[in-house]
């Protein structure tokens, strides 16, 4: 038989209840059911239905929905709501301090977040239409170079440094095109004294260019007075600091005209310009314009482009005009032509030859900006957890609110309010905060950041909308569990909390923040390992109490050394290339007797004193006590290779020849540049230990004939003294250019300034969220324990002793912190690997480790746990049993 | 004296004339007595303008099987009302008495 359908749709009755007022609801759902009813009889089910479901729409109106109306006849006002605020943060300070702190330094990470990748995003976005701006990237080998080498490399005169200008300012897309050297890069490894009126200023970084016109119309720098001159055989323009710095205060603007003396040439002052904006990937305080740039061997060219112009079509045309200038590069095969590189990417993770700087990667901003929303995440459900504890004790008045006719939004309001004011009063603190640890954070991660940025009309606008929703979410939860409760549960001082289901909130909240917690702790701890293994590992030297200084003429480096000698705190004194670059140019080579050609070669030269300074030692350093002046030594990884290539024995390849560069042609008409194997010389680490070991040719002097840079190593027992003795000579011999001394030491770490950055915030970080995670966990646990104190009263009477019930407890939280580090384990080793790819030369992440932290951190837990849960289990359990419920 | 509409008027006399008053019977009343159709939210919003000027005032009880086991809302006509409807009537019949054309 067919059942005749009954009833109207049960979502228009279960719409009605949900906005209709609760006192109304009944006599208006049987009325429409009797409507219903008679209009069944009449139409059948459909059209009744219909009009059932019309019927309940027209009870859409304010008069039947009073419930989403503020109470009429009860309504606090904010004042009333401020004040219970107030007197409940006096009544539990602590909880309530707790509280405000955790929001407070949440805002301070978000807003130290927020001025971070601010900085770093808007590099060189001052550059007036700065798309357009481009620079020229050379290809070569598998390598890319940020500058271009001139035609003549650096024995190059004025017009052969310009040649490349010339033939690519023809290009018609191209609106202007400048090229410039700045002083102490790997491409002038120079530096210069800057001496005007009467002062001499030593290694400040000075922009040498040929073409001042075009680079001011490239880059667009705001002037302060004057401007740059076209064609400038002799020009200076300073920057702001630069002319203050010479001129003072009160003069420095009308210092035009006057002369700066750089490298023996008198430039004429002929502007002054701001100071070069702390992001840019340009750094210098004065701008030389001159007729031929000294001491280099390419320069960095950049242009700007007509509007709407393609950028690979204009490179096309660049690599052909390259070409045209230099035919025998068309034919080369390492040979890859020309790119263009737009000035916005530069600063974002730009990572080819000889770059102005080390560039931000952009992964660790993207780290930062996840660190920075996770600890969002966990001041949030802080606040969370918290207010739920402290408002267990607020529950009689919530109910005594409800008795006096508060309607549920007024509570979840006033619960709002709370939050929101909380987060209101932490925004200011927090600001206090980022004021007074601003110093140190911009010394840890090398920026200059400054707090009017933070105090800005649009930066504080974005901070109060964050703080804003920050608040209202933090607030949401409390707020709608609260509002739900029942006025007679609420009287009875009594929490209904789920006990029983696998999956509650609270339960959820405490595995978020525990995963999280071990995912910045495990990631933070591999990182810290991995930069303690690139601080510990054996690089094949010894850098301790090494340093170096450049020296140009090898006969003032003879004498200088024969001086430095007499000195007893000097040990050795040498002279070659010094370890710790970053990556240079590599070398094409083959073996003989084997065909193919490789292009992952390195070229490393030194004298032997160097060597022993070092402690880089081979037994064939042997043949240099011959009277021979040089040998050529293959490193490890370069003899493995021709052994297993060759098949043969390692003295078989002794006097065999390693062949330089074999696609090029020699003077003699024949190809490449052959040399004599004569032995082998272990690996060492040349670069930084993101290089994996390449083939080294290395070969080693007893007296080079020119100076790369002077290698020395001291007994550091009177350090000061022995630096300013080496000054004294180093002045004796060169007076035209400053001394600069560098430790070797400095100059590995400095390979890893990036991952020291971000090792040192990431583990701040980890620490602050370990802060945040514990007091977190004591207002969950406070406000567990009090939820179940009636629980552990009936325990307590039927003989349970106070160890058995802090187990009972903990359980619940032991559990969801062990699945949370479980989660977590396979996340932390997956991010850390990704991030230990960029290093040839790594640790490897065991999960052991992980699940140590994760004990560990279950362990400060249950210490918090533990003193909150005593307290109920030590309680008299008569007490509890008392209570009405 | 307030002010009282001519829907609600014409509601109260129905709420006056009925035995058992609610939501659903008034409307079917309304619509047998004037052949003008009304929705059920109508007379509720009716019903307690009415019910707020003190005009009526109104219990629970009855409920049946044809509505759901829903208790309805009945309304009695308090002594207010019906003074105030009387007063409507006399006032309404003076107005009328005056136009000779009707007599």
């Amino acid at each position: 038989m067919r059942t005749e359908k009954k009833y109207p749709s049960r979502w228009g009755q279960k719409l009605l209840s949900w906005f209709c007022d609760d006192n109304l609801v009944e006599a208006i759902e049987g009325d429409l059911f009797e409507a219903f009813y008679f209009d069944l009889a009449q139409f059948g089910w459909s059209k009744a239905n219909r009009i059932y479901l019309i019927s309940v729409l027209k009870f859409i109106k304010p008069q039947f929905m009073q419930k989403f109306k503020a109470s009429q006849d009860f309504t606090p006002q904010l004042s009333n709501y401020l004040k219970t605020t107030v007197r409940n943060f006096k009544k539990h300070k602590l909880v309530a301090g707790i509280n405000l702190f955790g929001f407070t330094l949440g805002l301070t990470v978000m807003i130290f977040v927020a001025l971070y990748l601010k900085n770093e995003l808007s590099a060189d976005r001052s550059i007036p239409q700065a798309e357009l701006v481009n620079r020229v990237v050379w290809n070569y080998r598998s390598q890319t170079y940020s500058n271009l080498p001139f035609t003549n490399w650096i024995e190059s005169d004025a017009a052969y440094q310009k040649s490349y200008i010339n033939a690519f300012s023809e290009i018609p897309e191209i609106d202007h095109i400048a090229q410039f050297v700045i002083s102490n890069t790997a491409v002038m490894n120079r530096e210069f004294f800057i001496e005007a009126n009467g002062k001499r200023i030593a290694n400040d970084k000075i922009l040498f260019t040929n073409t001042p016109e075009a680079l001011q119309e490239v880059f667009g720098w705001p002037l302060l007075a004057g401007k740059f001159q076209p064609n400038d055989l002799n020009g200076a323009v300073l920057t702001e600091r630069m002319a203050i710095n010479l001129f003072g205060n009160e003069k420095y603007l009308s210092s035009i005209g006057e002369t700066v003396v750089v490298n023996n040439q008198n430039l004429i002052i002929r502007a002054i310009m701001e100071d070069v904006p702390d992001n840019s990937h340009l750094d210098f305080s004065m701008v030389a314009a001159v007729n031929q740039i000294p001491n280099s061997w390419g320069a960095y060219t950049y242009i700007r482009l007509n509007q709407g112009s393609d950028p690979k079509v204009v490179a096309d045309k660049i690599t052909e005009a390259y070409f045209t200038i230099q035919p025998n590069k068309r034919d080369d095969p390492l040979e890859k032509g020309m790119m263009l590189q737009p000035v916005l990417e530069i600063h974002l993770g730009s990572n080819y030859l000889y770059e102005l700087e080390s560039n931000t990667n952009p992964v660790y901003l993207l780290i930062f900006a996840l660190i920075g929303l996770l600890i969002l995440v966990i001041t949030c459900t802080n606040y969370l957890n918290l207010s739920v504890a402290l408002y267990s004790h607020r529950l009689k008045e919530i109910g005594i609110r409800k008795v006096v006719g508060a309607q549920r939004n007024d509570i979840r309001r006033q619960f709002l309010f709370e939050a929101l004011f909380n987060s209101l009063v932490a925004l200011p603190l927090a600001v206090l905060l980022v004021n007074i640890s601003l110093p140190y954070f911009n010394h840890m991660m090398s920026v200059s950041l400054r707090i009017d940025t933070v105090l800005s009309v649009n930066f504080m606008t974005y901070l109060l909308f964050v703080t804003i929703v920050i608040g209202l979410l933090s607030g949401l939860y409390p707020s709608i569990f609260l509002s739900s409760k029942s006025v007679l549960s609420l009287m009875k001082n009594k929490l209904s909390i789920n006990q029983n289901s696998a999956f509650n909130l609270r339960r959820l909240l405490i595995g978020v923040q525990f995963f999280l917690l071990v995912l910045l702790c495990g990631f933070g701890f591999f990182i810290q390992k991995q930069m303690k293994f690139l601080k510990t590992k054996d690089l094949g030297f010894q850098p301790e109490g090494v340093v170096y200084f450049a020296l140009s003429d090898v006969d003032q480096f003879r004498l200088a050394r024969t001086e430095l000698l007499k000195n007893s705190n000097i040990l050795a004194v040498g002279n070659g290339g010094v370890p710790g670059n970053n990556q240079f140019n590599q070398m094409t080579f083959s073996y003989e007797g084997i065909d193919e050609v490789f292009d992952d070669g390195h070229q490393i030269y030194m004298d032997v004193a160097m060597a022993n300074a070092l402690g880089i030692n081979s037994p064939d350093f042997n043949l240099l006590k011959d009277g021979r002046n040089s040998i050529t030594l293959l490193n490890e990884t370069a003899a493995q290779r021709y052994e297993s290539l060759a098949n043969k024995s390692r003295l078989e390849l002794i006097g065999k020849q390693f062949i330089e560069s074999p696609t090029s042609q020699n003077e003699n008409g024949g190809l490449g540049y052959p040399v004599n194997i004569d032995g082998f010389i272990s690996d060492f680490n040349f670069f930084s230990l993101r290089e994996a070991n390449n083939p080294f040719v290395v070969t080693v002097y007893n007296d080079m004939p020119w100076v790369y840079d002077v290698v020395v190593k001291l007994k550091t027992d009177d350090l000061y003294n022995t630096i300013n003795q080496i000054e004294e000579v180093y002045y004796k011999f060169e007076a035209e250019l400053p001394f600069k001394l560098g430790f070797l030491e400095e100059r590995l770490d400095r390979l890893y300034s990036n991952e020291n950055r971000i090792s040192n915030i990431v583990l701040l970080l980890a620490i602050l969220s370990i802060i945040l995670a514990y007091l977190g966990l004591i207002g969950i646990t406070y406000y567990a324990a009090k939820a179940r104190q009636k629980e552990v009263a009936i325990r307590k009477v039927l003989g349970a002793d106070v160890f058995r019930i802090l187990l009972v407890m903990s359980k619940e939280f032991v559990v969801t912190a062990i699945i949370a580090t479980i989660v977590a384990i396979p996340i932390v080793l997956y991010a850390a690997n990704l991030w230990l790819d960029s290093f040839a030369f790594k640790i490897k992440p065991e999960p052991f480790s992980l699940i140590i932290i994760g004990l560990a951190a279950i362990l400060i837990m249950l210490s918090g746990v533990i003193t909150q849960s005593s307290r109920t289990a030590n309680a008299n359990p008569i007490t509890p049993l008392r209570t009405e419920g | 004296m307030s002010n009282l509409g001519n829907l609600e008027e014409t509601i109260l006399l129905l709420v006056m004339i009925m035995d058992e008053p609610y939501g659903y019977a008034i409307a079917d009343e309304y619509k047998r007595q004037t052949e003008q159709a009304i929705s059920v939210s109508a007379i509720h919003t009716v019903l307690m303008r009415l019910e707020k000027k003190g005009l009526i005032v109104s219990k629970m009880g009855g409920a049946t099987d044809e509505r759901g086991g829903r208790r309805k809302k009945i309304c009695e006509v308090t002594s207010y009302g019906r003074t105030l409807i009387q007063e409507l009537k006399e006032n309404r019949m003076r107005l009328w008495n005056q136009i000779a054309d009707f007599n």
